[in-house]
């Protein structure tokens, strides 16, 4: 990175974290600190909550998805507007009516203490795990960039979060998510004109399209119903219904954002503009990956683009064969690229049989590229068999550093820098929030003074956000981060989803009940993720259809029980 | 006889945008379905 961008960084930064502290002086009382005293717009909840569903895993790993897979991976936000309206219908009223400060505690009032403590314990454990996978994302940056160690990448990245959310909570949490999102929105922008504009100079944007749709990358849609298939019209429908309920209704991280709103109104707005503007967000950065993938079916790309795993290559004893590989890919690529101007050529021609032939021989070409890069990967795991056979997240990240000019380099960083502050704040004022109010104020200490679960809430965020950095060290084996993210999600929504439905809608079920069948759930969760193929979103399907289904039988069998006695 | 202005304000506050919240629900779902719809027939145009 050149001086300009270091420069850009570092003023972002330190803006958004000064800006941070700034608005936390309001948060004297935990009214303040958990719901920001429920005061926002819902322009400034919408924000959030954008904000703490993308984080730099959306834009490091989802263009990196696009250029790998095609645009399928949309499909799994399909189910999202759906759960916005449901959710507005349902969740805001009651929570806002409670006048909760955690999800779980709306679950004692309804059944009892132990369920509300099993919801709030998966809760911990799920996003106190996802919280280090976000703050992992742009440290990979950096130690890509620059060769520092994930360690201390991860050290200093969460500390900055950590200042501003211990002091402010959500109020802090949520004016920074507007101002962030503010910048996220003007890089994707400028990123896509910059792929754009480095698209060679006979090849317009309609080509570029052309071209990413004849090499499979716009498949957006399937409507083949398939359980093998992570991503279908259904499973995104359905199974994106079911995580995005038990994210967006049961998930802290998330009702904490519509919990400050300052009415019913401005709450349900917020959720629905989310449900409006996010697969369109989401086409959108999936749209630049493809273009990013075009844009490299012109100009060559790196054999692998994690150069760190290269690097290490390069001063092995097996260089000379890597150096060879390298050669190889050069001259099939050469080769690929005249197939592929043929095929903008035939394209333009509108000649079907001609256009057919080209495409023929451009995939003969770039089978013949994906051949030599299999066998580089093959030595790469031969000279490391710990490394990460995925370089998905770093195609992104390797076009901007390599083809973007200076100062571009440095907003786009910070774009990526904001989106992980964003979804990491939101996480660490969520676990929190559940430690103090689920857990510390119910169980350990039950009368003290406000300020005193104040100072118990800001220690909670410092410890979360350790554990989080923690965890974060061992996040580079886990693959496409964006899917390890959502499969991690998937293994404890269900089941907590189910809770919350027969809290909702189930009024004859007694807690112990609720308790036995969702105990019940989670482990054909985990039996599913640990010995079947099924994709991981109908794991949602699963946890939650358990525990609706068992809870009454288990209901059933205790009020026998109780007879007997 | 004469509401009170906070009651007044409350009302307005709560009051759904477009007359009803359903219209509102209808919109958000509408806009999936033609998403899917457009999202088809790009993939389609471009394949």
């Amino acid at each position: 990175m050149s001086t300009l961008d270091w420069a850009v960084l570092v003023a972002a930064i330190a803006a958004v974290v000064a800006y941070g502290i700034w608005k936390a002086r309001a948060s004297h009382d935990m009214d303040g600190f958990m719901v920001a005293s429920r005061t926002l717009p819902w322009y400034a909840v919408a924000l959030s909550i954008m904000a703490t569903q993308a984080s730099a895993i959306t834009f490091l790993s989802t263009p990196g998805q696009a250029y790998a897979d095609g645009m399928r991976f949309i499909q799994i936000y399909l189910g999202l507007p759906i759960a916005m309206v449901v959710l507005s219908i349902t969740a805001v009223p009651l929570y806002h009516r409670l006048k909760v400060y955690t999800a779980y505690e709306f679950l004692e009032s309804r059944f009892d203490l132990k369920t509300r403590c099993l919801a709030a314990f998966l809760f911990l454990v799920q996003r106190g795990l996802a919280a280090g996978l976000t703050i992992f994302a742009p440290s990979l940056i950096l130690s890509t960039i620059l060769g520092w160690s994930l360690f201390w990448t991860n050290l200093a990245l969460g500390s900055f979060v950590v200042i501003y959310t211990a002091a402010g909570g959500s109020r802090a949490v949520e004016w920074t998510h507007v101002q962030q999102m503010l910048v996220i929105f003007f890089g994707l922008f400028v990123a896509f004109g910059m792929v754009v504009a480095n698209l060679p100079d006979d090849v317009s944007l309609l080509d570029a399209t052309r071209v990413a749709g004849s090499q499979g990358r716009l498949n957006a849609i399937d409507f083949e119903f398939d359980l093998q298939n992570r991503y279908n019209i259904w499973s995104g429908l359905l199974g994106g219904l079911f995580l995005s309920l038990s994210y967006f209704g049961t998930d802290q991280s998330q009702v904490q954002r519509y919990l400050t709103g300052r009415s019913v109104k401005q709450s349900r707005l917020g959720l629905l503009v989310n449900g409006m503007a996010k697969v369109p967000m989401q086409f959108f950065i999936l749209f630049l990956g493809a273009m990013v993938f075009v844009f490299y079916q012109f100009t060559e790309p790196p054999v692998f683009f994690n150069r760190v795993a290269t690097k290490a290559i390069e001063s092995s004893p097996q260089a000379a064969d890597w150096r060879a590989l390298e050669e190889r890919h050069g001259d099939a690529f050469a080769e690929k690229q005249e197939r592929m101007k043929e095929l903008v050529q035939a394209m333009r021609g509108g000649d079907a049989g001609v256009e057919a032939g080209a495409r023929d021989l451009v995939d003969a070409a770039d089978q013949r590229v994906q051949e030599i890069r299999a066998e580089a990967i093959e030595l790469l795991r031969r000279n490391d068999p710990q490394m990460d056979p995925s370089d998905t997240n770093y195609v992104f990240l390797s076009f901007v550093i390599d083809y973007l000019p200076s100062g571009v380099v440095g907003l786009l960083i910070v774009m990526i820098f904001f989106a992980s502050m964003n979804s990491t704040s939101s996480e660490l004022n969520a676990l929190a929030s559940t430690t103090v109010v689920d857990i510390y104020r119910r169980l350990v200490r039950t009368s003290a003074s406000d300020r005193h679960y104040l100072t118990v809430a800001r220690l909670s965020t410092v410890v979360w956000g350790l554990f989080a950095i923690s965890f974060a060290q061992y996040a580079s084996r886990l693959g496409s981060l964006v899917e390890a993210v959502n499969i991690l999600g998937s293994i404890f929504y269900g089941t907590i989803l189910g809770i919350f439905l027969l809290a909702f809608y189930a009024k004859g079920l007694s807690g112990t009940a609720t308790f036995l069948a969702a105990v019940v759930a989670e482990a054909a969760v985990v039996a599913c993720f640990l010995g079947t193929e099924i994709s991981f979103l109908w794991y949602n399907v699963v946890g939650s259809g358990v525990v609706v289904l068992a809870a009454p039988l288990f209901e059933l069998a205790l009020r026998r029980r109780r007879r007997a006695v | 006889m004469t509401e009170d202005p906070e009651t007044t304000a409350r009302a307005a506050e709560e009051r759904p945008p477009l007359g009803s919240w359903g219209r509102l629900y209808a919109i958000v779902l509408g806009e999936l379905a033609l998403l899917v719809l457009l999202f088809t027939l790009f993939a389609r145009a471009f394949s």
